[in-house]
């Protein structure tokens, strides 16, 4: 009976609980919305990808609360969680919903262009004061069919990173990494361990099974190509270079363990499986944020060049919607956020690299070591090439490279698969 | 009658290992998930070679839930939740009491139709859905038509309205309805019963049984909501708890001991309503002896 | 037969709309119109953002030149007979076990039901952590047992019997609950009668308990078919439809071709054909019940 009590008060304690925070909230809800009605103040949205926890969302949070009050607005702000920002902005651009300013990465950017959700910024980008410190290539990833679309701020390359500790057991220079392709095979073969069976319990290349897309977009570069013409908008899978280019990839394969790029927990480089391999800087710096003792056995690299030097870089980019009430007021904010002081706080709050030349003397002192290999991606660092089709793109590279690493198929016969497809689809 | 009650106690026996070897097979996972809420983030990276927390650090929890305001996550999906339960209850138990005993033109068409509308899975639908709660016609500065505002985006009510309306627990509500002896209805009718009056005083009684799942399916399925919120809400203010996970998933690293912690800690009230429920729905229905 | 000619001899009951209307109401604005939308646009080239234009059957020829489509149906099919099978058997025969009065349950019904209760997200993530093929704990129960290492989700042949594997531990629990409800409704003085019988309990079991739990077993078919038939979270988090396409299934395509492909229209048709699919499947299951019920 008491039991019964018991739940029948916890009911009446969670309804009068939900009824009146259900009338607060839309009293809040009330206000807001007289305000936004009254014109008293106008209001900016800006939505950026991740949390209200990472480690560069205080500076970000405060840049714009002093853009509302300096230019006396209030800014409305949203964190949405990476994996889920397309889902969301699809739904938001579909009911006209959308913010005026958003962060986007570099796979999204070709995407909303064709998708007309954000717009060009040249009449804007050429009268900006930063226009001569931002470094070209990073301006560069922001445009593209000679427009500005974007506006980078943060660069998140993969770098190479490789273990001095397993270097030196191997017999190898702990000191210098790999100069080029043959090498670096040489040097997988050396570092790699494997069970009496003959699978590799320990990498001697991290070279990954599913997502190997980012390490074939760095090795086509470096072999002095592209899988696609920029120009004429077409693939160009099937070329002797592409090939060369997945042959040596299988090459690698052999030294590898299985691992997913998508899940970057199961890198082998921070499980302590592999000796070798491109690791999205911001994985790793993780990692040894957490593990110090390993700081000194890792060395890094920009790259390891083929024919060419090339680095794969992610960027994080400010847009404006095609839904900003007010276009200008959407690029001051823009122009805010990327100013040399709130990127300067940036990086010493979070150590995030930046854009800009002013600040990243700033970041390099910070940590010489890993930071330097960082720029050095950045001032070589491309992203997919620039096509309309670049989600395709993705697919089609990822799915050529599984059936390669699992045999289904030879390098020509996935390239040329592949090409198909994308031919296929494009028109 | 001393070999039955031999007999009894083996059965009994191997019914004892089964269930508990079940039940060990199936919490496993949990067990993990609990060790890993326990380690510190090198133990994570060290993998198997540290698969028991060496100092276990009861402290992950608190510091969890010390990420983002917890406090508002909880009492926002408490809300969203107890609405959508209680209401899908009410309506979803109507249209079963409906479709089980009375008889209307077009009854079968309509169930049918019901049926179908649940066979599409979300992703399916999720645009054309998410439109509809924005134009939702008079709310959000809309007018008639739906135009104009933003309808219940941002709204509590965009999340509850398209997860109470749900065909499983109509067709749960009927299939149980139907079960129940018609006897029953034939004499309130004969007292002069209303079907409402008839609905509330003997299918609700007797109904407990499956409101109580029902009620637990619903609570579990709402409690999990992550799209519906993720959509409309653009407020951090309004996040729920499941939304509130994402603050220890990163683009690069997992913070897996905080956000084993706070799975943890998000599940704790179902159980808790599970097992406070048990003995509903498992009492099976008082009056099964009239039937037949 | 007789009772149901009494009752209509009461006449329609008009009140009776009004008990559907609240229901109706919003499942007609928040799903039934979409999905009629769904259904319109199979016919058009919709992007999401662009008018639509009609295409007549065009999306549908497409369909069925698409090997990924048809990989996915197959794996579909399969994650469906060989999750739902076992889910529903080990769910009957627990549930069984926990009806009976002879031992107390109610600590392991409780964990038995857990997995149904976390997120899809959340187990997905924890499944993960057990099927990673460095550190992951089930390859170190294959190594204490001197097995070979395996890779799991990343082995071609493994990925979805894995998925199938957790797709049935999760299931468990709610078809035990559904199961125990309908066991607890079934009068005792049928197992009374049986006893006096004589008969044994494993032909009461099919001889009784069976059969007068058939609504019951066909609620949790159906739910079960349209459940699997449309699984796609596990996958988008796990797998992501890899390694080679072999747990792509039909949402999973639906998914990848309507957002991130923006070929709604033809996402459209792929949702059409698993609903006709889940429609044929419902029929069959409702028709075979009802004959067994007559």
């Amino acid at each position: 009976m008491n039991k019964r009590k018991l739940f029948a008060f916890s009911t009446a304690a969670l309804m009068a609980l939900t009824i009146t925070s259900c009338g607060s909230s839309s009293d809040d809800e009330l206000n807001s919305k007289v305000s936004d009605n009254s014109g008293g103040s106008k209001i900016i949205e800006m939505w950026s990808r991740g949390n209200e926890t990472d480690t560069h969302a205080p500076s970000l949070i405060q840049a714009l609360k002093d853009f509302g009050e300096e230019k006396g607005v209030e800014v409305k702000y949203q964190f949405i969680p990476h994996d889920d920002a397309p889902t969301k902005w699809n739904a938001a651009f579909a009911s006209s919903t959308a913010p005026d300013v958003m962060d986007i990465g570099i796979s999204h950017m070709i995407e909303r262009i064709n998708l007309k959700h954000i717009v060009p910024l040249n009449e804007y980008v050429e009268t900006w004061e930063g226009k001569d410190d931002i470094y070209p290539a990073m301006l560069d990833l922001g445009s593209y069919k000679d427009d500005v679309y974007a506006i980078a701020h943060f660069p998140d390359p993969q770098i190479f990173a490789y273990r001095k500790d397993k270097f030196e057991e191997a017999g190898l220079d702990p000191e210098s990494p790999p100069e080029n392709w043959e090498q670096m095979l040489e040097y997988a073969e050396k570092l790699t361990e494997r069970d009496d069976s003959g699978k590799v319990t320990f990498a001697g290349y991290a070279m990954p099974t599913q997502g190997a897309r980012f390490v074939a977009n760095i090795m086509i570069r470096q072999n002095g190509s592209l899988f696609a013409d920029e120009e004429n908008n077409q693939p160009t899978m099937v070329t002797p270079e592409a090939t060369e280019t997945f042959e040596y990839m299988n090459e690698l394969y052999q030294y590898t363990t299985v691992f997913d790029n998508g899940k970057t927990d199961t890198h082998p480089l921070i499980n302590n499986s592999g000796a070798m391999g491109y690791i999205p800087n911001g994985v790793l710096s993780n990692y040894l944020k957490n593990n110090p003792d390993m700081a000194d056995k890792f060395g890094f690299a920009s790259n390891v060049p083929g024919k060419e030097s090339a680095a794969w870089c992610g960027v994080w980019f400010y847009t404006m919607t095609s839904q900003a009430d007010d276009p200008d007021l959407a690029w001051d904010l823009i122009v805010h956020l990327t100013s040399t002081e709130v990127l300067e706080t940036r990086v010493e709050e979070a150590g995030l690299p930046a854009t800009f030349e002013s600040v990243s003397k700033d970041f390099i002192e910070k940590d010489p070591a890993i930071n330097t290999a960082i720029m050095d991606a950045v001032s070589v660092g491309a992203g997919n090439p620039k096509v309309s089709w670049s989600n395709l793109y993705e697919q089609e590279l990822d799915a050529a490279l599984e059936s390669l690493f699992y045999g289904e198929k030879t390098a020509e016969e996935a390239l040329t698969e592949a090409q198909n497809n994308l031919l296929k689809e494009i028109d | 009658m001393k070999s039955y009650r031999l007999h009894q106690t083996w059965s009994r026996v191997w019914m004892k290992t089964i269930f508990i070897l079940v039940s060990v097979i199936v919490v496993f996972p949990f067990i993990i998930m609990v060790l890993t809420a326990l380690k510190s983030n090198q133990e994570i990276s060290q993998g198997l070679s540290a698969f028991f927390p060496e100092t276990p650090l009861f402290s992950n929890f608190v510091t969890a839930m010390q990420k983002g305001n917890w406090g508002r996550y909880f009492i926002n999906t408490i809300m969203i939740t107890g609405f959508a339960v209680i209401i899908s209850l009410v309506i979803n138990s109507l249209a079963g009491y409906a479709f089980a005993r009375m008889r209307f033109a077009g009854k079968t068409i309509l169930f049918y139709c019901a049926m179908v509308g649940m066979m599409l899975p979300m992703q399916v639908i999720m645009i054309p859905v998410f439109l509809q709660i924005k134009e939702l016609p008079l709310v959000g500065g809309n007018d008639f038509f739906g135009n104009g505002g933003i309808g219940l985006v941002n709204n509590y009510a965009g999340v509850i309205l398209p997860l109470i309306a749900h065909p499983f627990g109509v067709f749960l509500c009927r299939q149980f309805f139907m079960g129940f002896p018609k006897e029953l209805d034939e004499a309130a009718k004969i007292d002069g019963c209303s079907p409402l009056q008839i609905y509330l005083k003997l299918y609700i009684p007797m109904g407990i049984p499956i409101f109580a799942t029902l009620g637990l399916l619903k609570f579990v399925d709402t409690w999990n909501q992550y799209t519906w919120p993720l959509l409309v809400f653009n407020d951090p203010e309004m996040n729920t708890v499941q939304l509130a996970l994402n603050a220890f998933k990163g683009e690069n690293v997992t913070e897996w001991n905080y956000l084993m912690a706070a799975t943890i800690v998000i599940i704790l009230p179902i159980l808790v309503l599970f097992v406070c429920l048990q003995r509903y729905f498992v009492q099976g229905i008082a009056t099964t002896g009239m039937k037949d | 037969m007789k009772r149901k000619l009494k009752l209509g001899s009461l006449g329609y009951d008009k009140v009776a709309y009004l008990f559907i209307l609240p229901f109706f109401l919003i499942f007609t604005y928040f799903y039934f119109i979409p999905a009629f939308q769904v259904i319109l646009d199979s016919f058009t080239d919709y992007d999401l953002f662009t008018t639509r234009n009609y295409i007549g059957l065009e999306n549908y020829r497409s369909l069925l030149e698409d090997d990924k489509f048809l990989q996915s149906m197959i794996n579909t099919f399969i994650y469906t007979i060989f999750t739902l099978i076992p889910t529903l058997v080990l769910g009957l025969l627990i549930a069984a076990l926990a009806n009976s009065t002879l031992i107390k349950t109610k600590i392991c019904r409780t964990l038995i039901f857990m997995p149904h209760v976390v997120s899809m997200v959340a187990v997905s993530m924890i499944w993960i952590f057990l099927y990673d093929s460095t550190n992951g704990i089930f390859n170190a129960i294959l190594q204490l047992f001197g097995l070979p290492k395996s890779d799991f989700l990343m082995d071609p042949n493994l990925a979805l019997p894995c998925l199938i594997i957790m797709g049935i531990w999760k299931g468990i629990g709610y078809n035990m609950v559904i199961f125990l409800s309908g066991l607890k409704s079934i009068p005792e003085h049928y197992y009374e009668a049986a006893k006096l019988d004589g008969s044994s309990a494993v032909n009461t079991f099919f001889k009784i308990t069976l059969p007068l739990l058939s609504p019951t077993t066909s609620f949790l078919l159906i739910t079960g078919l349209i459940g699997s038939f449309n699984v796609f979270e596990q996958v988008n988090i796990m797998t992501n439809g890899g390694p080679l396409y072999r747990t792509t299934t039909i949402v999973h395509q639906i998914y990848i071709n309507g957002f991130s492909q923006y070929k709604l229209g033809y996402a459209s048709a792929m949702s059409v054909v698993l609903l006709i699919i889940i429609i044929i499947i419902t029929v069959i299951n409702f028709k075979l019940t009802q004959e067994k019920g007559a």
